[in-house]
């Protein structure tokens, strides 16, 4: 910090004191109350919001899980080479950098493009794959877009990704080397419009949401989100402003509205139709193999992992992994009926303070004791970065 | 179910954290506490999503600086934020008073634009980069630079005795 940072946090010092929480609750419900009578139909448009990439964070508190811990160090030493053609593992996760100075600039934009961790610990990155930090025109070399522009299928084999060269989305089979487009997406909506991407399981239905979330709610962008069949490229409009909550392996989803209403969860066919309505719920988590369980923690720094029931919402059990350090975490998958996995970031505490380096870690949990099985930590720094993740295995592959 | 669950603990960690910046942005206890209210009831509004995919002090940060420059524009620059004599300059005591300097600041801040204060608070409180910064107050890098450049030579010429304590952004800064 910078002697004028120090003096300013002298004048910070004298910020008033007081409790915001009921206050602001209070507000938000007469402002709910307000949009509902004014505009029923624009709340179910009302879109949500990505909040940077520029997280946050911390002062470490070391893990101390139990189980088989892998420490993989700091992933962004350097700039990985590109994926070979072909005989690529399963990747545990994806995740951006971002161009730091002129001379990363000057070799290109890899520096700005997606890289994948793979089971069997190699690092690629992604070659024509567009960040959401990619490299531009500005001084700095990065711009800034509100999206997340990948997705690793619940196995790892396969990647959903945005190619600026061609303008397409793909989704990528790793070991194969082959590729098929499911949207084509020209660069200037990527630009000035969020986009995520969702894919099932084993990669074979991807989701494209363009503009459901926003920068600021003053302008939401209602959507039709798309729904493909990767192996037919077969599409589906979904119903506008819906965002996806997973996708099953027949193709069926789980879509909530993009706002905060309740009761909005619903089970949709291939072809957009409602099949179900799913009880209400505070969040919506990966969905156990057999389909009647999803795994959720509720909000992301808790250390209390919750089973419901996908139907009522009822809990079918609570699970508290002990040793679990504190972050900032969220379910990410239920890839075994006995093993769910959760990943994020560490934090002190609730703090959520700025600072310049993350540690990460992901954490293997028995979903009927809550015990840990097996974890993994790292490093990514800079503090502009996405992660999204894709098979997350025990300690030395798997 | 709450659809709340979870918000009361999020504003007890961060509410210290986010009227402190408030009070930089505002100069002001009473509006410090509207912003982060106005802030939070947003955040509240879209609880659920923020609370399981995003980060819901980045949000309510953003909010912040947005709202901060909108009620001045609202109300007008010259009844949100009345001139006052810039303190006399002339050199402080040998032994630094951290309150004397304080008050120099706050008294500088208040004279300055709500944007060149946000890219104050921004770039030099929070430390943020200059991309993060134009992120945040949606403009462009060369936006955060001129702002910085203009609003550190403001304070200089407004609170001269600190003017030692007022140097340019890090090198690795403009670099990031």
């Amino acid at each position: 910090m910078t002697h004028l940072g120090e003096l300013l946090t002298d004048v910070a010092d004298q910020a008033p004191r007081t409790g915001m929480a009921e206050r602001a609750l209070r507000a938000a419900r007469r402002r709910r109350a307000r949009t509902l009578a004014a505009a029923p139909v624009a709340v179910l448009l009302a879109a949500g919001v990505v909040v940077g990439g520029t997280a946050a964070l911390e002062r470490l508190t070391p893990p101390g899980p139990t189980g088989q811990a892998e420490r993989l160090g700091v992933l962004n030493a350097h700039v990985p080479g590109p994926l070979p053609a072909r005989g690529v593992a399963p990747a545990r996760l994806a995740y951006i950098d971002y161009c730091r100075a002129t001379a990363e600039r000057a070799a290109g934009r890899a520096c700005s493009e997606w890289r994948v961790l793979t089971s069997d610990g190699m690092q690629y990155r992604v070659p024509h794959s567009l960040g959401a930090y990619r490299a531009g025109t500005n001084a700095d070399g990065n711009v800034a877009t509100p999206s997340r522009l990948a997705a690793l299928s619940g196995d790892g084999r396969r990647i959903m990704y945005y190619r600026a060269d061609s303008e397409r989305v793909v989704v990528r089979d790793l070991a194969a080397g082959t590729e098929r487009t499911v949207a084509r997406l020209p660069l200037r909506t990527v630009r000035t419009r969020p986009v995520e991407f969702v894919l099932n399981r084993d990669g074979t239905w991807a989701g494209v949401e363009t503009g459901v979330v926003t920068r600021s709610d003053a302008s939401p962008h209602p959507s039709r989100p798309m729904l493909v069949n990767v192996a037919s490229g077969t599409v589906a409009r979904m119903p506008a402003g819906r965002v996806f909550d997973a996708i099953n392996p027949d193709g069926t989803s789980y879509m909530e509205a993009a706002g905060a209403d309740e009761n909005s969860v619903a089970k949709y066919d291939t072809g957009g139709r409602v099949l179900e309505r799913v009880a209400d719920r505070s969040g919506f988590g990966p969905v156990s193999p057999d389909g009647k369980l999803l795994a959720d923690l509720g909000v992301p720094w808790s250390r209390m992992l919750q089973t419901r029931d996908i139907r009522t919402g009822g809990v079918h059990a609570t699970l508290t992994p002990r040793g679990l350090p504190t972050g900032n975490y969220a379910v990410q998958a239920w890839p075994r009926p006995a093993t769910i996995t959760i990943a994020g970031r560490f934090t002190a505490g609730h703090q959520v303070d700025d600072t310049k380096t993350g540690r990460f870690g992901f954490y293997l949990i028995d979903a009927g004791s809550g015990r840990i099985e097996g974890s993994g930590t790292f490093t990514i720094t800079g503090r502009r970065t996405q992660i999204v993740y894709g098979a997350i295995t025990p300690p030395g592959g798997g | 179910m709450d659809r709340y669950e979870g918000f009361r603990e999020f504003v007890a960690a961060r509410e210290r954290a986010l009227l402190r910046t408030a009070f930089l942005l505002s100069g002001d206890a009473h509006l410090a506490e509207d912003l982060v209210q106005t802030a939070l009831a947003k955040v509240a509004g879209r609880w659920r999503r923020l609370a399981r995919d995003g980060n819901p002090e980045a949000y309510a940060r953003k909010i912040m600086y947005h709202e901060h420059i909108s009620w001045w524009r609202r109300r007008g620059r010259r009844q949100e934020y009345p001139q006052a004599d810039p303190p006399e300059p002339g050199a402080l005591p040998d032994i630094a008073d951290r309150a004397v300097r304080r008050l120099a600041l706050e008294r500088a801040l208040a004279l300055l634009t709500p944007r060149q204060r946000a890219v104050i608070v921004l770039r030099f409180y929070e430390d943020r980069s200059e991309a993060d910064t134009a992120d945040l107050m949606s403009c462009t890098v060369g936006t955060v630079k001129s702002q910085t450049h203009r609003a550190l030579r403001r304070l200089r010429e407004l609170a001269p005795e600190l003017a030692e304590f007022i140097g340019a952004p890090d090198r690795s800064e403009v670099l990031r």
